[in-house]
């Protein structure tokens, strides 16, 4: 069975938040405020991936990304862990503002590519939070799509999928092909691969395709997106730090509170 | 005086023995010489598994250390083992002294052992080492079954038999002598003061008749014995006896300590630390042979002391006996024959190497076992991964820090250095590292540093957001890859801007930036802030302002102290400053680490036990100092942290500071600028 999981860099979610910069121009963060990453998502589904082909639930795992040239660093960090292949989807933009459009151009990929039984994606990309790709694609490949899931498994022929569920864990039979979103866990925390794998992963190939090769051209691209980006702004945040003074804890509780109900934040019971 | 020294003074060797007995000496003597051999060449069969190592560079070097360590100067470090020691070697070389001169004397028929010399040496001095051996041999039988101090190897029945067949021998020597002067009223009994005694209470014993025929059969078991020991040697750890002082000539002269040799990551076969003897180099396997169980590495080990499963001797025993047993097949070594809990155990302190009487060389082997298991094994402590992972995406180790790379200088009138020539005139381009740049204890650090350097005058600039990682986290926990990378990296950025002289407060920069960068082609000089701040204060180029005195107590850090041997410079500047210094019993070359080092800030191992920093902090607090002070940024972490285990009833609060904030905090705010 052939895999295919979806990945996607983002910007550095370790960037203090007060750095944090919109170009009102692009209408995204200005180019080399911070590294771009492999999304912790796509690193779950990156994992979740690998296990399933050393656990020989699926034969090969093909990584596929749409994303700027920087971008095969992520493709190149998945061979480092023994995905099979790498496909890069070269676009200009760190992403397209339009899940849609991401979608159709992985649909796109999906279609060239020997065909997969279980697509894998991140449970959203860690920077817009949309968490509509992993959907979309499934919609479009008319398969059913399970969410939040973090653990699969063969038992007896059949396919079984653990997911986060409201009530708590969940798990379902699934019937191939399907797409899966995933979501974080301890146990997709994304290994660290050895030096010889990732030392053949700088010398491996990775497949680049244009959206135009993809057939989606501007003009496809643009006729594929439903949603515009209006405007995009930081947040302003005001801090107002305040020291509460007390000779001891039992004075500065006593006194915390005081100011807590002062400011009607707090209502002591009379 | 010629009477006292008769020239006709000697005495008949061999006598009252009988041919056939000779004949089962010299037998016995050729079986034992035979399997001293066979077992000499199993050893060396082991050490030719190795990789080729260098070992002939710095000759005057090698030769002075290892006559050092053969006059027992590393072995008398520790007194009484030491001086236990001294008594065994010193008198059983002058007994075969004394067996060579009876060989020369009987076998080649060169007549020397008469006289004067006969009296002196072959006599009197042997007589009295004699004694001296059996001192030593007391000593150390207390020691072993009575003290038993628990860093001490003990293989029973091995460990009785080597210490009984040598008082035997020394004993039947005696029992010899002794009998030889009651039974031929020797007229020179005096010149041999022990045997003269030993055969006055043997004479009480038994008759002369009695004594005659029993002198041949004390003399074939005092020969018989010592051909068992000869031939025991090479498969006990009595085979120190060639392989310590050739263990001290082989090892690293220094002058740089503990660098790890690169790998050659270009090479067709690349080798990733150590998980087999091949992947030794010859030096090391050798040095395995070398190690005599003394302990000692172990007794100073901080993650021993802390509980931790890591024995620094436990390594070098396991890996020799592992690698005896199975030849070149031993294997594999990383996380088998040695377990990973006691490989990530290891801070990389270098306590075990310093105290070593025999120079084996401790943390090269852990750090190349942990190679292994980092690149080859890709089984690493989960933080570890994480720290390099960061490394890899960041370039800093600091995961989940809030601060970026130039957020310290905020607000300090700090010049950003693009190239030397064009910072114009440079005293020293400063390098923060990534302690200061990203963890908000240590920016302090810098901040204090740099009011120092603008107080002094000096003209200095830093790299900002060009530095990243020298990558000794990244090298200590074996993840050399990464580490080469950084490395490369660094010094394209320090080739590129011309830098030739740096300073820093970080001793792991330090470390990296004055001696591990050579082999990437980066030669710099570099100054840690203690000799850069001393040496401004002995030019006059700070001025203090007298204080409230406070009692101190330095804390060495591992890469600045054992590492590179800058002991006295925090001192110095501690004696100008308004603080009453104070030492902790280990301090200096035996300094106890904090627990930081080898990449254990950036990862706690959960193998339960103490913490190292805990231990540390207590150290300090008994001395009554109520300021630990420090010269690196880990270490400074590492006391806060151990500071806040304390309890009341272990002393007042203690506080943390590297002595620059003290400096800081000294300087006289009126006479800013050269006095």
């Amino acid at each position: 069975m052939h895999a295919v999981v979806l990945l996607k860099q983002i910007l550095d979610w370790e960037l203090p938040p007060r750095k944090f910069r919109i170009d009102q121009e692009t209408k995204r963060p200005p180019d080399g405020l911070a590294p771009a990453l492999l999304g912790p998502f796509e690193q779950n589904a990156l994992e979740l991936a690998i296990q399933l082909k050393e656990t020989g639930v699926v034969e090969r795992v093909t990584a596929l990304l749409a994303g700027p040239p920087g971008a095969a660093d992520a493709l190149r960090k998945a061979l480092a862990v023994r995905c099979d292949d790498a496909v890069h989807i070269v676009v200009e933009a760190p992403d397209l503002h339009d899940p849609s459009q991401t979608a159709e151009l992985l649909l796109a990929a999906i279609r060239r590519l020997e065909p997969p039984e279980l697509v894998l994606a991140g449970r959203q990309a860690g920077d817009w939070d949309h968490g509509q790709v992993g959907h979309l694609v499934a919609e479009r490949l008319r398969w059913p799509v399970l969410g939040l899931v973090w653990q699969v498994e063969r038992i007896d022929g059949r396919l079984l999928a653990w997911r986060s569920g409201v009530y708590g864990s969940e798990q379902f039979a699934v019937r191939l092909p399907a797409v899966m979103t995933v979501t974080s866990h301890s146990s997709l925390r994304l290994r660290m691969g050895n030096v010889m794998d990732l030392m053949a992963a700088n010398r491996k190939p990775i497949t680049t395709w244009t959206p135009e090769e993809l057939g989606l051209g501007p003009e496809e691209l643009a006729a594929a997106g439903r949603l515009e980006l209006a405007d995009v702004w930081v947040p302003e945040v005001e801090r107002h730090c305040e020291l509460i003074e007390a000779e001891d804890p039992a004075e500065a509780v006593a006194a915390l509170l005081d100011r807590l109900e002062e400011l009607k934040l707090l209502k002591r019971p009379a | 005086m010629n009477d006292v020294l008769a020239a006709e003074a000697t005495r008949e060797v061999q006598w009252e023995v009988t041919t056939a007995m000779v004949v089962v000496m010299y037998a016995s003597m050729g079986i034992a010489l035979l399997v001293f051999g066979y077992g000499i060449w199993r050893l060396f069969r082991v050490w030719r598994l190795g990789r080729r190592a260098a070992v002939w560079n710095r000759l005057g070097a090698r030769l002075r250390r290892m006559l050092a360590a053969i006059a027992q100067a590393t072995v008398l470090r520790r007194r009484l083992p030491g001086f236990m020691h001294a008594l065994i070697f010193y008198g059983w070389w002058v007994l075969l002294g004394a067996t060579c001169v009876v060989f020369i004397d009987h076998d080649l028929g060169l007549r020397i052992m008469q006289g004067a010399f006969y009296l002196v040496f072959q006599s009197l001095i042997v007589d009295l080492f004699g004694a001296l051996v059996l001192l030593g041999l007391g000593i150390a039988f207390y020691r072993r079954y009575v003290m038993r101090p628990q860093q001490l190897e003990h293989r029973e029945p091995a460990d009785a038999l080597l210490l009984g067949s040598i008082l035997l021998i020394v004993l039947t020597g005696f029992a010899l002598e002794g009998i030889r002067i009651a039974a031929t009223d020797d007229p020179w009994a005096n010149w041999s003061p022990i045997g003269a005694v030993t055969s006055l209470s043997l004479g009480r014993l038994a008759n002369d008749a009695a004594l005659t025929r029993a002198y041949p059969w004390f003399w074939l078991t005092h020969l018989l014995l010592w051909h068992v020991l000869l031939a025991a040697l090479p498969f006990t750890k009595f085979v120190h006896v060639f392989t310590s002082p050739l263990n001290v000539f082989f090892s690293d002269p220094g002058p740089a300590k503990g660098v790890v040799e690169p790998t050659d990551f270009t090479a067709e076969a690349v080798r990733l630390g150590i998980n087999a003897p091949a992947d030794m180099t010859w030096r090391q396997l050798f040095s395995l042979d070398a190690c005599t169980e003394c302990g000692r590495c172990e007794a100073v080990c901080p993650a021993h002391a802390a509980g931790k499963p890591l024995s620094p001797k436990r390594v070098i025993l396991d890996l020799r006996d592992g690698i005896r047993a199975a030849g070149a097949n031993a294997g594999p070594l990383a996380g088998g024959v040695i377990a990973p809990e006691a490989l990530w155990a290891c801070t990389t302190c270098r306590a075990c190497e310093e105290v070593c009487p025999v120079a084996i060389e401790h943390v090269p082997l852990i750090v190349g076992m942990r190679q292994n298991l980092a690149m080859e094994q890709a089984a690493v402590p989960t933080r570890v991964g994480e720290m390099v992972a960061n490394l890899e995406a960041r370039e800093h180790p600091f995961r989940g820090a809030s601060s970026g790379r130039t957020d310290w200088m905020e607000g300090l009138p700090v010049q950003e250095l693009d190239s030397i020539e064009e910072a114009g005139d440079l005293d020293v381009v400063y390098w923060i590292g990534c302690a200061a740049a990203f963890d908000e204890r240590a920016q302090q650090i810098a901040r204090a540093l740099v009011s120092v350097l603008l107080h002094a005058g000096v003209r200095f600039a830093v790299l900002a957001s060009k530095e990243r990682c020298t990558g000794d986290p990244a090298r200590r926990t074996g993840n050399e890859y990464h580490y080469d990378l950084l490395a490369r990296s660094n010094v394209e950025t320090l080739e590129g801007a011309g830098v030739t002289r740096i300073l820093t407060h970080c001793p792991h920069c330090l470390q990296q930036l004055r001696h591990e960068y050579r082999a990437f082609g980066g030669r710099y000089e570099v100054v840690h802030h203690s000799e850069f701040v001393s040496s401004l204060i002995e030019q006059g180029r700070v001025r203090l302002a007298p204080g409230a005195r406070e009692r101190v107590t330095f804390h060495d850090p591992c890469y600045l102290g054992r590492y590179n041997d800058v002991f006295e410079a925090p001192r110095r500047i501690l004696d100008v400053l308004p603080t009453e210094r104070v030492e902790m019993p280990r301090s200096r070359s035996e300094s106890f680490c904090c627990g930081a080092g080898g990449g254990h800030a950036f990862y706690e191992d959960d193998d339960g036990g103490e913490k190292i920093s805990g231990i540390r902090a207590r150290e300090a607090a008994a001395t009554g100092a109520t300021t630990v002070v420090t010269g690196c940024p880990f270490c400074l972490t590492m006391l806060e942290s151990g500071a806040r285990t304390l309890t009341a009833e272990q002393g007042p609060p203690l506080r943390a500071r590297d002595f620059v904030e003290l400096v800081a905090d000294a300087l006289d705010s009126k006479g800013s600028g050269p006095a």
